[in-house]
């Protein structure tokens, strides 16, 4: 939350811009993160985490594991954002 | 504008960190959970691969930890200190969590952890006095230099691995339900004695629905329905054995019988259903290779990670493998390179519940032989996540802790209100130095001394050495009791009811080398009516008990496997007993088409619950119906809602001519008969099976029709392996009911030149449901096979089955 947080205040140009940036940055490193472990050694409980979740499938898994990473990065970035607009009055 | 914006973004954000770091209900932290760098993507099979050293700051000497490829760890240390530290260290390693949990469970700890809504569950456990016992017992424990040292060392073990985990290597669970391992404490391994003790003898408490039923039925008829001795019983000890004692005197029964004034508002309860287990040994004469051969299967509980942990415990002085308690230090049963032993449960009542008359509200003075004595009060204090913790008081009475108060609503409706609970699992005991001196025996003598000094839960322990002695002790303690006494509520003003003396343990029920060759038990009552002592208990019923006997006493020549088949033998005895009496009430000219197939099934029957049969099925549902419609309307109708009585009592009932009124009464319009129910059931059940599992045909299969379900043991979906197929029934000695229920571990022991051991249980040795090694014995488990156990003499030992070494070494 930090780091996307502190992007959006001293990089992003646009709210769009910061949400965008940072939700994907977020996501696409969750999401290949977990498909490396997925690869090295994560099957059985990926599976296992699935069916406790109430999915016979991973790749929910794999959205979940994105989306919980990348709309609170997004949002964080956006935060971070509007609070330096805030500050330039 | 701006400001309510950021401020809003700002809380927005906040408060998703709030949200996705917390656990809500029973939905995990998502954001640490789903992390890939910390959450439950790391709890993988990585933790599969082997360690090559690990370094401890304890250990005194080097330990070499052998592994086999089914992930058993073979120990070898120098010293006794090493040794148990290497054992608490492993365990840890692969079932820290379940430890925990498991002592958490029994010492009401869960609202901790889970929530408010386990309040009433962990309150139940504390009235019960679980920590108070595992304190007393600590004491036994502490004050033995042999027990003390090894508790401490299998305590640093266990902390030595809690110091490695951090945030990302913590086992799942811990992830899930989001809390921490605290340190592992002696505490904790005296509790998880208890939650054996209290699991093995706390389903005996039926002095409540038996109390209701006196009153209803009066006593004869109670003891009709209810019988202590089961019919048909085949006892463990073989019926006309000798005593060879001079028994002590019994106390007297005090007349007149006491009448509790406890009120009867509660519903439910039933007559208890114990957990059973079965084991033998067969000694020289009988055996192909005239070495003794032992056998023991446990049945309880399924749940992953299995109850067991396999373990093989090799120091100077004892070489022991076999299943140990996550939590304890030593193997629980098992074999060395002299001896075997193995246990059932001995199902003799060891829990009385004593009416308690207190002198005012305060509850600081009971009635006992006219004289008020002081109560003692115990504050319990239990924790709530996320909510202030709850200060309960307990009141002690010398009998022990009054679970609940007359105005409470029980949590367990078989509890008494008002009532306090004797249990010899609250005495002051240490079972660590029988299973120490288990683990060390190397004959009879050894075996007997040790034995004779074990308290609690009381066993039936089977023994085989290589000397060629076999034996079986109905172990533990027992208080000594007038025949009947403890059966019902009995009366706490009156010391005539209390635990005075215990049954000399020479004394106990026990042979040894008997001349039939062999010695065996599976739950049922160990004795003929001319053993001297009143047992009590909730004994399991003929069924297994008299099919090994029949058996054994026709089998020459023994060999381990014709002992692993008798293991996996799934003709049930009750069904063999009272089937051809139910067919012959049938008129097979008056059956339908479909009732007329289920009839043939069950005529050409080998009474085999095999999981290919339709036969067990219609059998199963037939019963079902029997017992129903014969029991159902009249135990409602007494307005006390009594147990059904058990299916052994049903069928001698039957089998003797239904001469009990009690079949007969009832309010339904026309009075039936034992035939009448048999008909009208065997078409019901017809239809039944119908509208359950549709057409005749594959679906009526046992196997398809009967599944089992091993769950997690916090029930964390996923996490279990669902819709096993299994034959057997719960009459069989291959064990298995319809719920979780079933051999949690079996083992074989041929006590040759070479001792040699297999076994099997379902689970695997690893606590972390990503790893490899989770459920990896549950297929064999489940077909029915086992494996060789890898005994090895030397940590240098060479085998195809080994596949690594781990030295575990002190800072040098």
């Amino acid at each position: 939350m930090l780091v996307p947080f502190l992007f959006g205040m001293l990089r992003a140009k646009t709210s769009v811009y910061a949400f965008l940036l940072t939700a994907a940055s977020m996501g696409v490193l969750w999401f290949l993160a977990s498909i490396y472990d997925y690869l090295t050694g994560s099957r059985i409980i990926a599976f296992r985490v699935a069916e406790m979740i109430t999915s016979s499938s991973v790749v929910l898994l794999f959205v979940l594991t994105t989306v919980i990473a990348a709309v609170p990065a997004g949002i964080a970035g956006v935060a971070g954002y509007l609070i330096r607009k805030a500050g330039r009055i | 504008m701006r400001y309510i914006k950021a401020g809003f973004f700002l809380v927005l954000v906040l408060l998703l960190f709030y949200v996705l770091d917390r656990r809500h209900g029973l939905v995990p932290p998502m954001g640490k959970f789903l992390n890939p760098f910390a959450g439950f993507w790391l709890n993988n099979n990585r933790t599969d691969i082997i360690p090559r050293k690990i370094i401890a700051r304890n250990i005194k000497d080097s330990v070499v930890i052998t592994w086999d490829d089914r992930r058993i760890p073979h120990i070898f240390a120098e010293n006794a200190y090493d040794l148990y530290f290497a054992q608490g260290f492993v365990t840890a390693r692969d079932r820290l969590w379940q430890m925990e949990f498991q002592t958490n469970v029994i010492a009401g700890q869960l609202a901790g952890i889970l929530g408010g809504d386990f309040l009433e569950y962990d309150i139940f456990f504390r009235r019960c006095g679980i920590i108070y016992a595992a304190e007393n017992t600590l004491k036994e424990i502490l004050a033995d230099p042999e027990t003390r040292l090894m508790l401490e060392a299998y305590t640093d073990g266990v902390n030595a691995f809690i110091r490695t985990l951090n945030a990302r290597s913590l086992p799942l669970e811990y992830k899930i339900l989001d809390y921490r391992p605290g340190p592992w404490t002696f505490l904790r391994s005296a509790l998880m004695a208890k939650f054996m003790e209290w699991n093995l003898t706390a389903f005996d408490i039926p002095e409540l629905v038996l109390t209701r039923a006196r009153t209803v039925l009066g006593e004869a008829a109670t003891d009709h329905l209810y019988p202590i001795v089961p019919p048909f019983n085949d006892p463990v000890i073989p019926e006309n054995t000798p005593w060879r004692f001079r028994p002590i005197s019994v106390p007297k029964k005090p007349i007149p019988v006491f009448v509790p004034a406890i009120e009867f508002d509660g519903r439910g309860g039933a007559v208890p259903s114990p957990e059973g287990s079965n084991n033998w040994a067969v000694g020289p004469a009988r055996t192909a290779s005239g070495n003794p051969i032992l056998c023991n299967d446990f049945h309880l509980p399924l749940y992953l990670p299995c109850i067991w942990y396999e373990i093989q415990l090799v120091s100077p002085d004892v070489n022991v493998y076999g299943a140990s308690l996550p939590g304890l230090p030593l193997v629980m049963v098992g074999f060395n390179e002299h001896i075997a032993w193995g246990a059932t449960n001995a199902m003799a009542d060891v829990i009385d519940w004593y009416e308690i008359e207190f002198k005012d509200s305060t509850r600081s003075a009971y009635l006992h032989d006219s004289a008020w004595l002081p109560t003692r009060k115990r504050i319990e204090e239990i924790e709530i996540r996320n909510k202030k913790r709850v200060v309960d008081t307990v009141v002690y009475t010398h009998h022990g802790p009054v679970v609940y108060d007359r105005a409470e609503k029980p949590y367990d409706a078989r509890i008494p209100k008002g009532a306090a609970m004797r249990w010899v699992g609250h005495d002051q005991s240490n079972g660590l130095h029988v299973f120490a001196r288990l683990n060390r025996a190397i004959n009879y003598d050894e075996f007997e001394d040790a034995i004779m000094q074990y308290d609690c839960p009381g066993l039936n322990v089977a023994f085989a050495s290589r000397d060629g002695d076999i034996t079986i002790w109905h172990a533990g303690k027992f208080p000594l009791r007038w025949s009947g006494q403890g059966r019902y509520i009995s009366d706490g003003r009156n010391s005539a009811y209390d635990w005075n003396e215990w049954i000399p343990r020479e004394q106990l029920p026990h042979i040894t080398n008997p001349g039939r060759g062999f010695v065996s038990s599976a739950n049922q009552y160990p004795v003929d009516t001319r053993y001297p002592y009143y047992l009590g208990g909730s004994f399991w019923s003929f069924d297994r008990g008299a099919r090994i006997n029949e058996r054994l006493g026709a089998m020459r020549g023994i060999t381990e496997d014709s002992m692993i088949l008798l293991q996996n033998d799934i003709v049930d005895v009750m069904a063999r007993k009272i089937l051809p009496f139910l067919l012959e009430g049938l008129d097979e000219q008056k059956l339908f088409l479909q009732e007329r197939r289920n009839y043939d099934e069950l005529v050409s029957w080998n009474y085999e619950f095999d999981i290919d049969m339709i036969a067990p099925t219609i059998f199963t549902y037939w019963w079902r119906e029997i017992s129903e419609m014969t029991w159902s309307d009249k135990m409602n109708n007494t307005g006390y809602d009594l147990p059904i009585p058990r299916t052994d009592v049903m069928i001698s009932m039957m089998l003797n001519g239904h001469n009990s009124t009690y079949v007969d009464f009832g309010n339904s319009p026309a009075r039936e008969s034992i035939k009448d129910i048999i008909v009208k059931a065997f078409h019901s059940a017809s239809n039944r099976l119908f509208e359950e599992l549709g057409s005749y045909g594959e679906n009526w299969d046992w196997g398809r029709a009967r599944k089992i379900d091993i769950l997690h043991l916090a029930q964390i979906p996923g996490m279990g392996s669902r819709g096993l197929t299994k034959g057997g029934s719960k009459y069989t000695i291959n064990v298995r009911h319809t719920t979780s229920l079933g051999r949690s571990w079996r083992m074989a022991v041929l006590l040759g030149r070479d001792v040699r051991g297999w076994g099997v249980y379902p689970g695997g040795q690893s606590g972390n449901p990503g790893s490899m090694f989770y459920d990896n014995f549950v297929d064999r488990w489940q077909s029915d096979g086992v494996y060789e156990f890898l005994f090895l003499r030397s940590g240098e030992e060479d085998n195809e089955h080994i596949v690594g070494r781990t030295i575990f070494g002190g800072r040098h």
